[in-house]
């Protein structure tokens, strides 16, 4: 009995070291790569394999449950065809504690290639991962817990909790409150209810009302009426997606101004308006809206043509749906 | 900047003794080449395991730089100067770093000193910022609390204190420290020296590399006579996959190791010497310290692991 809790104390002695030795390691780089993610367009795309894959899955779940959207990328998955997912606006987070992992070091020139910045999260500061990374954050222990090289213990515990800072930092400097965490979390309320996605809840784009672009803020104001909606597309001659209107936009359009309702709705749409795919998961459609401050996000395809229309009321039916029929 | 020294696998040397104390060069350099390959550095005259704190100083002197002549930078070298006083130690180093400065790998040679073997805690710290002067080589420390137990002479600490390790570790010229004590006390040397992100902490202690690797690496003596096998432990502890396979045979090799370090735990120098005679390595298992000498129980331990790690039959 006594043995078994030498070597208990012996492990956690060892993995607390490692743990504290992080504040020494934590530098600039921690900060720089914090403002990467937040400057991030796309999503933290983590990768990582065996113990480092699965500690990269876990931080996967935390960044999106506090914020951040990540997916995971497994790098064998990635050779064979998932590097398709990866954009140059997505930021890569990459860890190997040896920084030498093949399967890791095989993916790095493929995604140098895409233009995504790279993150490593390794032990070894002069390895393969270290040199191809844009920002290097020092994961390195000075020890193992485990007997023989068997496993890796503490610096995966090590690479944990950098996963967690980073998640912490980049919710504290986006002001993530209850709220959204009630939302995002995944196990929560919210959050385990928009696990399907946009193709299962979206409606075709007629159903809304749609005006094209030489129209005026009148006309825009009777279509809206007429359906019942608080926002219109404005199509292009072809039906491509030239805008969006909303009627929150009015407030800009300077009301009560004598030729206020024969303007051009050009003055007040949105000609770039934030948009979504059919395989986006409605949890992240839900964060844009909620972001952006938005009621719908027009469903575009791969050649940008228009597919439907997303509503933030749609969304929260659909998960109503889903609560009634637990 | 001093240079770093390497991680892995370090191979404290024995040194092979003929029957008039003298060292066998031709076994020394059989020795050399055969644990060459596969170590990461190699230990010369290190006290109890190379016999260095036994041999005369004009032996060990000889020793060391045989050693170097013969290993010509293939690896590099730590050189263990260490002598009964604080005089002839740094004699020491003195006589070597004259008789090195034409060495062909400058960068590969590093003194591991025992200080508590000639000098106490009190102003260690002055006494290593002295080093500069007498050699531009880069020094590791070895607490080695077992070798200090065995002094015949009242000790208040057979350990480097934390604090005084802390305010060595501010020494540009001390670049690691090699922790033959408890892995508690290795914890606090860690914390002590956290700031000194480039100092290394090897086990001197094969029992405690085997339990939880340290990820400098570790000092073998063990691999004089399982070079392979320390290798492959050493490089699997430095760089873990996860491969089940690979896993299995580690699980046997660190098996092995562990029964090995057992068998070597009490006197390891004649322990070694003992199987590297009947092995056909050294010419015979001279020591100089005859307390070192093994019990018959020890001799039955190696004779057991020999038999069933080299077919060999109990008897010589």
């Amino acid at each position: 009995m006594k043995e078994i809790l030498r070597h208990a104390r012996e492990v956690i002695q060892v993995e607390a070291e490692a743990v504290q030795g992080l504040l020494d390691r934590l530098d600039d780089n921690f900060a720089r790569a914090v403002q990467l993610l937040l400057a991030c367009e796309g999503r933290a795309v983590i990768t990582g394999i065996g113990k480092s894959g699965l500690v990269g899955r876990k931080m996967v779940a935390t960044l999106t449950s506090t914020g951040t959207p990540a997916t995971f990328l497994h790098p064998v998955e990635g050779l064979h065809g998932d590097l398709g997912m990866v954009t140059a606006k997505d930021v890569i987070v990459a860890i190997s504690n040896s920084g030498e992992t093949s399967e890791i070091i095989h993916l790095l020139p493929s995604l140098q290639k895409i233009g995504a910045k790279i993150i490593g999260l390794t032990g070894s500061l002069d390895s393969t991962l270290a040199r191809s990374s844009h920002i290097v954050i020092d994961v390195g222990v000075e020890r193992e817990a485990c007997p023989l090289g068997l496993a890796p213990t503490s610096s995966t515990t090590a690479t944990l909790v950098i996963g967690d800072a980073l998640a912490v930092a980049l919710m504290r400097q986006r002001k993530f409150d209850e709220k959204d965490f009630a939302l995002f979390h995944p196990g929560g309320s919210l959050g385990e209810k928009l696990s399907f996605k946009i193709k299962d809840v979206m409606r075709p784009a007629a159903d809304f009302p749609s005006l094209s672009s030489d129209k005026t803020v009148g006309e825009f104001i009777s279509a809206i009426n007429r359906c019942g909606a608080d926002f219109a597309l404005v199509l292009q001659a072809n039906g491509g997606l030239a805008g969006m209107v909303s009627d929150r936009d009015l407030r800009r359009g300077e009301i009560g101004s004598p030729n206020f309702l024969n303007r051009s709705i050009k003055k007040i749409m949105d000609p770039h308006p934030p948009t979504t795919e059919e395989e986006v998961s409605a949890a992240e459609a839900m964060r844009t809206m909620v972001e952006k401050n938005l009621v719908a996000l027009p469903v575009l395809d791969k050649k940008k043509n228009l597919k439907g229309v997303v509503t933030l009321r749609d969304l929260l039916n659909r998960r109503d749906r889903g609560d009634a029929v637990k | 900047m001093n240079p770093h020294p390497p991680k892995g696998l370090i191979v404290a040397l024995i040194t092979p003794l003929d029957e008039e104390d003298q060292v066998e060069w031709e076994s020394l350099r059989r020795l050399i080449d055969r644990v060459v390959p596969y170590c990461d550095a190699l230990m010369i005259g290190e006290g109890l395991i190379g016999e260095g704190l036994s041999l005369p100083n004009p032996l060990r002197l000889e020793l060391l730089q045989v050693s170097a002549e013969m290993v010509a930078g293939k690896k590099p070298l730590f050189l263990c100067p260490t002598a009964g006083t604080t005089k002839e130690t740094v004699d020491n180093i003195t006589v070597l770093t004259q008789a090195l400065k034409n060495y062909p790998n400058q960068d590969s040679l590093f003194w591991v000193d025992i200080p508590l073997w000639y000098h106490s805690n009190r102003k260690l710290p002055q006494f290593y910022q002295e080093w500069k002067v007498y050699t531009p080589y880069p020094i590791l420390l070895h607490n080695h609390p077992l070798l200090i137990g065995k002094l015949n002479r009242s000790l208040k600490r057979i350990n480097i204190r934390t604090a005084v390790v802390k305010r060595l570790a501010e020494n540009e010229q001390i670049v690691g420290l090699i922790q033959s004590g408890d892995l508690t006390r290795t914890i606090h040397y860690q914390k002590a020296v956290r700031a000194r992100r480039d100092f290394r902490f090897f086990d001197g202690d094969e029992g405690n590399f085997l339990n939880s690797p340290s990820s400098s690496g570790v000092v073998s003596g063990g691999a004089n006579l399982l070079p392979s096998e320390w290798s492959q432990i050493v490089t699997a502890s430095l760089d873990i996959s996860e491969d089940p396979a690979r896993n299995l045979l580690l699980l046997k090799q660190g098996q092995k190791l562990r029964e090995l370090s057992q068998v070597l735990q009490k006197n390891p120098a004649q322990s070694l010497k003992v199987g590297l005679h009947r092995l056909g390595w050294i010419q015979g298992p001279k020591i100089l310290d005859s307390s070192q000498e093994g019990s018959s129980a020890e001799e039955e331990g190696l004779a057991s692991f020999l038999q069933a790690n080299f077919s060999l039959q109990k008897s010589p």
